[in-house]
């Protein structure tokens, strides 16, 4: 199988302008152009699936309220997401007197940038490499010295990029996003935006610790930073997928997701009913929807980060040796085509993020809004905490498994064993501390202060 | 606090699957499907007829009068045997009512005295121009093929009219007494 012309003179082509040497030159030209199709691809089709998700979301909250959601553009109301962003496109802009207007037009570029830049970590597939890489290149008709095993270019990744510090990358750039939400609050030049904005902040400091924490637990695990390595530790099956061994961090992660995101139940940085808005009050027309292309793209890399780390991102549930179910269909090219290289990216990744956006709606409609100091109570005293425990726990048993059994990688025994640990203790810690005593306790403890606050009597001075 | 997220999520889930299933809805398709009006229902005016076409409204202003936000403006004519138009001495020759005036009160209603004016079961009261705010008496009156009492249901004040009892309201009770 083979396509009627040959890429090759492309790269050569290209190349010609890069290097001296005609191989380096087009083996520049080929990962140039091989990152821009990925690119491509994988921004494209988020950027499609964006209005999709906002419907979705309207949908979902409308079933768990008893009612149909949007159904009136399009057949099943498809056309809604889409039309919500040609309104906005032509809505007026408003530039407010008084605010700091450099800082205020880049706020929305700070939140939207940052979230697409961590996108393009996320391993969506798996790398291609051996004899694949060879199949590949024969397909494409390139020079095997560029493309193949003993070429230039040994593997290539189905991700933008693949650098060996990928989650520490990921962890940074994702917090470099509030720098948005905080300055959009600052540069508005009004109060509730900038206390808008200063939450989201705290919020982001305080629940970052124990997102890393959490990964610190998968990435003790998996004894490196990359994620492909993350993935590959995760190879087997469903039961060698870290959740398994790392459920505490699994729910620490996912409650940390939402703060993250500045989704309900965690939303104290647009906090309508008290903030007006919050940090977005002053925005109109496309700065604002900026805002929300940032926190849907926003959810989508957490949810993919949270399937990465936790469920085997692209691995399916049961691994299958696709090269023996190809050879004995007959069709061996395409199964295992389809098979290794687009069942991934196309099947099980999607699912699993959708499993996480789905999390997101679903917890929108069904929790209410925390209040701050809650927030900062669960952050820092419960989640905190126990980020620290169940990594001390996870770095013991790593160690013991390490001296028993050093072959380099964990034994699953190990892994079983790790996570049936922590989430014992976590959930008898959960049912202990708040059993329904405790909570009456809690109950009335509350009741007092407000009580004392609202006749005027300082809850302090008592 | 994970029971109290499982009791949460359980309510929510229980909500979601009951309506995916078809039950525990209470939306309507609305411009498809119309949700039927009780018979107490105050919505936009109707003139009734008699059986005969005749007009039931003899002019006498009193729902003008009663009106509370002066929304009903009403000119009366004399009927002549030439140009009968309803069944006493006078009819409305100008009824107008400013529906953006009207606050739906229902007094129209109970002070007319010969069931002429109704409030009938019609809400979609939208409109695109300033003019049509004001609705004229052809806008009101029945079509004459209408007939006797097409929205007797949707009033509990004429519910108790017959044909029988409009007969005996058209026979001239100045005739009877004098």
């Amino acid at each position: 199988m083979q396509l009627p012309f040959s890429l090759q003179p492309l790269f050569d082509f290209i190349g010609r302008f890069l290097s001296n040497d005609p191989l380096i030159g087009a083996t520049y030209a080929f990962i140039i152009v091989a990152a821009l199709v990925k690119i491509l691809l994988i921004l494209g089709g988020l950027l499609q699936v964006i209005p999709i998700l906002i419907l979705l979301e309207r949908k979902i909250i409308g079933w768990v309220q008893d009612r149909p959601g949007p159904n009136r553009a399009g057949p099943f109301g498809i056309l809604h997401g889409f039309l919500d962003g040609v309104k906005l496109f032509f809505k007026e802009e408003i530039l407010p007197s008084g605010v700091d207007r450099v800082l205020y037009l880049m706020a929305p570029g700070l939140v939207v940038i940052p979230a697409f830049l961590a996108l393009c970590l996320i391993p969506v597939g798996p790398l291609i490499e051996g004899n694949n890489l060879a199949a590949m290149g024969n397909f494409l008709r390139l020079d095997p010295a560029m493309v193949g095993p003993n070429g230039a270019i040994k593997h290539i990744a189905l991700a933008i990029s693949n650098p060996n510090v990928g989650i520490l990358y990921v962890l940074a750039i994702t917090s470099v996003g509030v720098y948005g939400i905080t300055l959009a609050g600052w540069s508005s030049n009004n109060k509730w935006s900038l206390l808008g904005g200063i939450r989201a902040s705290a919020q982001m400091i305080s629940y970052e610790i124990t997102l890393s924490l959490a990964i610190i637990g998968v990435v003790l695990l998996s004894g490196s930073l990359n994620l492909y390595s993350i993935v590959d530790g995760q190879r087997g099956g469903f039961w060698n997928w870290n959740v398994v061994a790392q459920p505490v961090a699994f729910i620490l992660f996912i409650v940390a997701m939402f703060a993250e995101t500045n989704r309900l139940p965690f939303d104290l940085a647009e906090g309508e009913a008290e903030l007006t808005g919050g940090f977005h009050t002053e925005y109109s027309s496309m700065r604002f929807a900026l805002f929300f292309l940032g926190e849907y793209v926003n959810m989508v890399i957490v949810g993919a980060m949270c399937a990465t780390l936790f469920l085997g991102g692209f691995l399916g549930p049961i691994q299958l040796d696709w090269v023996a179910i190809g050879a004995a269909t007959g069709g061996y090219d395409w199964v295992v085509i389809i098979g290794s290289f687009l069942l991934g990216p196309l099947v099980i990744m999607p699912a699993k993020i959708g499993f996480f956006i789905f999390l997101f709606f679903f917890a929108r409609a069904t929790l209410p809004r925390v209040r701050y100091d809650q927030l900062m109570n669960i952050g820092w005293k419960y989640m905190l905490p126990f980020g620290l425990i169940n990594f001390v726990i996870t770095a013991v048993a790593v160690a013991l498994d390490m001296m028993w059994t050093p072959n380099g990688k964990i034994e699953l025994a190990t892994k079983w064993v790790l996570g049936a640990v922590t989430l014992s203790l976590f959930l008898g810690w959960d049912l202990l501390y708040f059993s329904p005593r405790r909570k009456a306790q809690m109950t009335r403890d509350y009741r007092h202060y407000s009580e004392e606050t609202s006749t005027g009597r300082s809850a302090l001075v008592s | 606090m994970i029971l109290e997220f499982l009791k949460g999520a359980s309510i929510a889930t229980r909500h979601m699957v009951l309506y995916l299933a078809g039950k525990g809805s209470v939306t309507l398709e609305y411009p498809e499907v119309k949700r039927e009006q009780p018979a107490f229902f105050r919505g936009r005016h109707r003139l009734q007829r008699y059986e005969d076409g005749l007009e039931r409204c003899v002019g006498c202003s009193l729902c003008a009068a009663v009106c509370p936000s002066e929304a009903i403006y009403l000119e009366a004519a004399e009927n002549t045997p030439e140009h009968q138009v309803s069944a006493g001495e006078r009819y409305a020759e100008i009824y107008q009512i400013h529906l953006l005036r009207c606050i739906f009160c229902g007094f129209c209603e109970e002070a007319c005295p010969e069931n002429a004016i109704i409030m009938g079961p019609t809400y979609e009261l939208a409109m695109d121009r300033r003019t049509d705010t004001v609705a004229a008496k052809e806008d009101m009156l029945d079509p004459v093929e209408m007939g006797f009492g097409t929205y007797h249901d949707y009033d509990p004040y004429i519910s108790h009219v017959t044909p029988e009892s409009d007969a005996e309201a058209k026979s001239d009770p100045w005739a009877a007494k004098h």
